[in-house]
């Protein structure tokens, strides 16, 4: 067991701090800055300098040397108590420093005097019990209510852009507490364990002011940490905890390391509050079932002290609400009027907790309120006088309950050297919350640097918190016409929804004549296009009939197949390029005429132009292959592929087809002579044409035949027609 | 099951969870193999398998390495 505090020890503590803090010439209006994860004086101070008239601004001590120093310099102490000496002394030289382990023996001496009697929570200085006070020089005590004096100023984040001292005023902070105290029904019985630290307001709430004013208890217990993480309720049971402070990731790891239940006696738990995270409806349910405890999670901001909804305090409250107004009035500012709460709109908070504004920052403050209310940036509607969160109107990513500007995270990323540009975004993640992904543009797509490098970049440069939890490297950053990341593509790209949505659209039953063989493969191949930003590629064969001339059936079908592909063009920069093969030497093959299949395929290749499409000879890419059609045929009609011919599957069907198109006379000796073409080609043609889809009018048993490429099987010139264009001799009117 | 073998097992479980190579000695928080959540997750797997619970200190001290906790869960199923 560690160090006790009982109620008078710390009212000693306090009057004690503030008559030297006042000594130390700390005056109305005055901010202290305190840098500790949980010591045990943290209220003591906080009413200490309430006394004096001044506010405390809790800092992370382990934060980046770059956004402390962002924080002091910005909240201007007028002197600093830290419970480690670290090297601000060079940096803020200025300011006087002190340890608290050096001073807090003076505290309790000087207020040994002060204080004689144990005292309930809500009188401790906080009221103004102080030397100070009773002077009459502290506005806490003696101020206009309204211009209310802040009590502390809590910074939403430490880096320059977004980094903002929220003030709250004592009449916050003890409103705040006594709608807790009063909504739990939370007394003198009540023990609280915290494991969370007290540079945020849900430590600083939960375990510092709630059980203060309620004239609880409060177990200051090291921070919640993997590797105490198996102890947890050995630990909550030997100090007869009736209230744990969690928050969502807390709750995921605690069911991990348990799964038969805490195993100790948790009977003296009452319930648990849970804050700083959306709490997902899962991991809420099962922890319940599985500890036997209620847990109450509330919603609210920095801004409005820590809740201002909260679970009703019931039993079988839901799981989708975080509850009812807590002494707030909430309207939702939604297109059919604030009064509409049913409707999604923002979430708009007025309050006794709502703070008294933002530290130096009039136009923020200004923006942030309309009128009394605070302009919440979150999404949500009232159902059963319940309130539903749906979303945030803000970008800011909302990890372990921090803060974090995505614009932050990629201002620095994009000072790496191989980086481009990037766009930071947030994940739901039920562990802390929401995880960073950052998608980074390399310079060079191909060579993009080693993922843990840039994320050792950013660490250099920011936080541990702000390191994104997840890097992909995409070719490009799909964008609107106005450059901004059109964000809903971004993550269709990411989560590979899109390359569904596209594939779903691709195959649907107005161009599909039958399922493509391998549907994994096309998304695979349409993935592809989207994250390195190349086209999505299509390639088909063309081929000849009867018809030298260009007939109206060939148009509807090229003219199909490219409104087929514009049901892929999804994104702007990534467009769906047809390429259409003139089978020649397919031609040559069943002995067509030269001058009547070249009078058709440039024909075919003149239309394709004018409508935008590539097309390439077969026999142009034979050569480049080095195939030689020659010995293709030779060896077809040789005894060396008799055994191919004879076993082969589509034997049949290939006599059949050659019996009407093949011009040299024996079908058989056709079929032999195109299988032979085919089977050539199959793997060249998939090397060659990587990367695309084939778009072919056979069904799938004759994919073996054709591009070793994902294949999708489509109808011809209308819907249901399979026969090939070239083969329609008719006029066919659409 | 002796030291080796525990410590086979461990290097084929956190290989295929972190899809990392990782060796007897490599330090898995230092080097970012697992995170916290990996760390939780290895405990309860550790649990089921070998049929061993931890005290506190043990998992700060001895959860470094693989190597490190193949020694500690050979010692516990003495």
């Amino acid at each position: 067991m560690g160090e006790t505090l009982d109620y008078a020890r710390a009212a000693a503590l306090a009057a004690g701090a503030a008559d030297w803090l006042v000594e130390q010439g700390i005056s109305a209006g005055d901010r202290v800055a305190l840098l500790t994860v949980h010591h045990i004086a943290f209220v003591p101070i906080l009413a200490g300098a309430a006394t004096a008239g001044a506010s405390i601004v809790p800092i992370n001590p382990h934060l980046h040397p770059d956004e402390l120093t962002f924080i002091l310099a910005d909240a201007e102490p007028t002197l600093i108590l830290t419970d480690e000496p670290k090297e601000l002394a060079k940096r803020f030289r200025e300011t006087p420093q002190f340890v608290i382990g050096d001073v807090v023996g003076d505290w309790e001496a000087r207020g040994a005097g002060a204080a004689g009697e144990t005292i309930a929570g809500e009188t401790i200085a906080l009221a103004g019990g102080g030397k100070a006070a009773r002077n009459g020089s502290s506005p806490a005590a003696n101020g206009d209510p309204d211009d209310p004096v802040p009590a502390i100023t809590v910074y939403t984040s430490g880096t320059t852009s977004s980094g903002k001292g929220v003030m709250l005023s004592e009449s916050n902070l003890i409103a705040m507490a006594q709608l807790l105290a009063n909504h739990y029904a939370i007394d003198e019985t009540d023990r609280f364990y915290g494991v969370l630290p007290l540079h945020h307001m849900n430590g600083i709430m939960m375990t510092g002011i709630l059980p203060l004013v309620a004239g609880a208890s409060a177990v200051l217990a090291d921070l919640f940490s993997f590797k105490n993480a198996k102890f947890y309720w050995q630990h909550v049971a030997e100090h007869e905890v009736t209230v744990p402070s969690l928050v969502p990731s807390i709750m995921a790891m605690l069911l991990r390391l348990y799964p038969n239940g805490a195993g100790v006696d948790l009977s003296r738990i009452k319930h648990a509050f849970c804050g700083t995270a959306p709490l997902p409806e899962s991991l809420w349910k099962t922890f319940e079932e599985r500890f036997a405890m209620p847990v109450y999670q509330g919603y609210g901001l920095t801004e409005t002290t820590t809740w201002a909804t909260a679970t009703p305090c019931t039993p079988g409250h839901r799981h989708d609400s975080v509850g009812v107004p807590l002494g707030t009035e909430i309207e939702i500012d939604c297109a059919a009027g604030s009064a509409h709460t049913s409707e999604e709109g923002e979430v708009l908070i007025k309050g006794p907790m709502v703070m008294i504004g933002y530290l130096k920052r009039k136009k923020a403050t200004r923006e942030i309120f309309q009128g009394d209310f605070i302009r919440t940036g979150d999404l949500g509607y009232f159902e059963d006088g319940e309130l539903l969160i749906t979303g945030r109107r803000k970008e800011i990513i909302i990890k372990n309950g921090l803060n974090i500007n995505p614009n932050e995270v990629d201002e620095i990323v994009a000072q790496h050297a191989s980086i481009l540009e990037s766009k930071t975004m947030g994940d739901p993640d039920d562990i802390v919350g929401e995880s960073i992904t950052t998608v980074c543009v390399p310079r060079d797509y191909a060579h993009p640097p080693a993922i843990e490098d840039v994320k050792h970049h950013v660490s250099e440069m920011m936080s541990a918190h702000y390191r994104p939890d997840k890097i992909v490297y995409l070719a490009h950053l799909p964008k609107g016409p106005t450059g901004k990341v059109a964000m809903r593509q971004l993550r269709g790209i990411l989560s590979g929804e899109l390359s569904e949505e596209i594939v779903k659209r691709l195959t649907a039953w107005k161009y599909k004549r039958s399922q493509p063989n391998n549907r994994g493969a096309v998304v695979r191949t349409v993935q592809q296009s989207l994250e390195s930003g190349a086209p999505i590629r299509f390639l088909t064969y063309w081929g000849c009939g009867k018809r030298a001339e260009l007939g109206e059936v060939d148009r509807l079908a090229i003219d199909r197949m490219l409104e087929m592909l514009a049901s892929a063009e999804y994104i702007e920069t990534i467009p769906a390029k047809l390429t259409i093969l003139l089978n020649d030497i397919h031609s040559r093959v069943n002995e067509v005429p030269e001058a009547h299949y070249k009078e058709y395929y440039s024909a075919v290749a003149e239309y394709a132009k004018e409508r935008g499409i590539d097309s390439i000879w077969q026999s142009d890419v034979w050569q480049a292959l080095g195939l030689d059609l020659n010995k293709v045929v030779a060896h077809a009609e040789s005894a060396a592929f008799d055994k191919t011919w004879t076993t082969h599957p589509l034997r049949a069907e290939l006599t059949n087809a050659a019996e009407r198109h093949y011009r040299g006379g024996d079908a058989e000796r056709g079929a032999r002579r195109y299988l032979g073409a085919c089977i050539s080609e199959t793997w060249p043609f998939g090397e060659k044409f990587a990367g695309s889809l084939f778009l072919s009018y056979n069904g799938p048993e004759f994919d073996a035949c054709l591009p070793h490429l994902p294949t999708l099987h489509i109808f011809s010139y209308k819907k249901g027609k399979t026969v090939k264009p070239w083969f329609v001799e008719e006029e066919v009117s659409a | 099951m002796n030291r080796g073998q525990i410590e086979a097992r461990l290097i084929a479980h956190i290989e295929s969870v972190s899809a990392a190579r990782v060796t007897a000695a490599t330090h898995l928080i230092d080097e970012q193999i697992i995170d916290s959540m990996g760390f939780i997750n290895l405990i309860a797997f550790i649990e089921t398998e070998f049929g061993v619970s931890f005290e506190e200190s043990e998992l700060d001290e001895c959860f470094e390495s693989i190597g490190m906790i193949a020694g500690l869960v050979t010692k516990k199923r003495v």
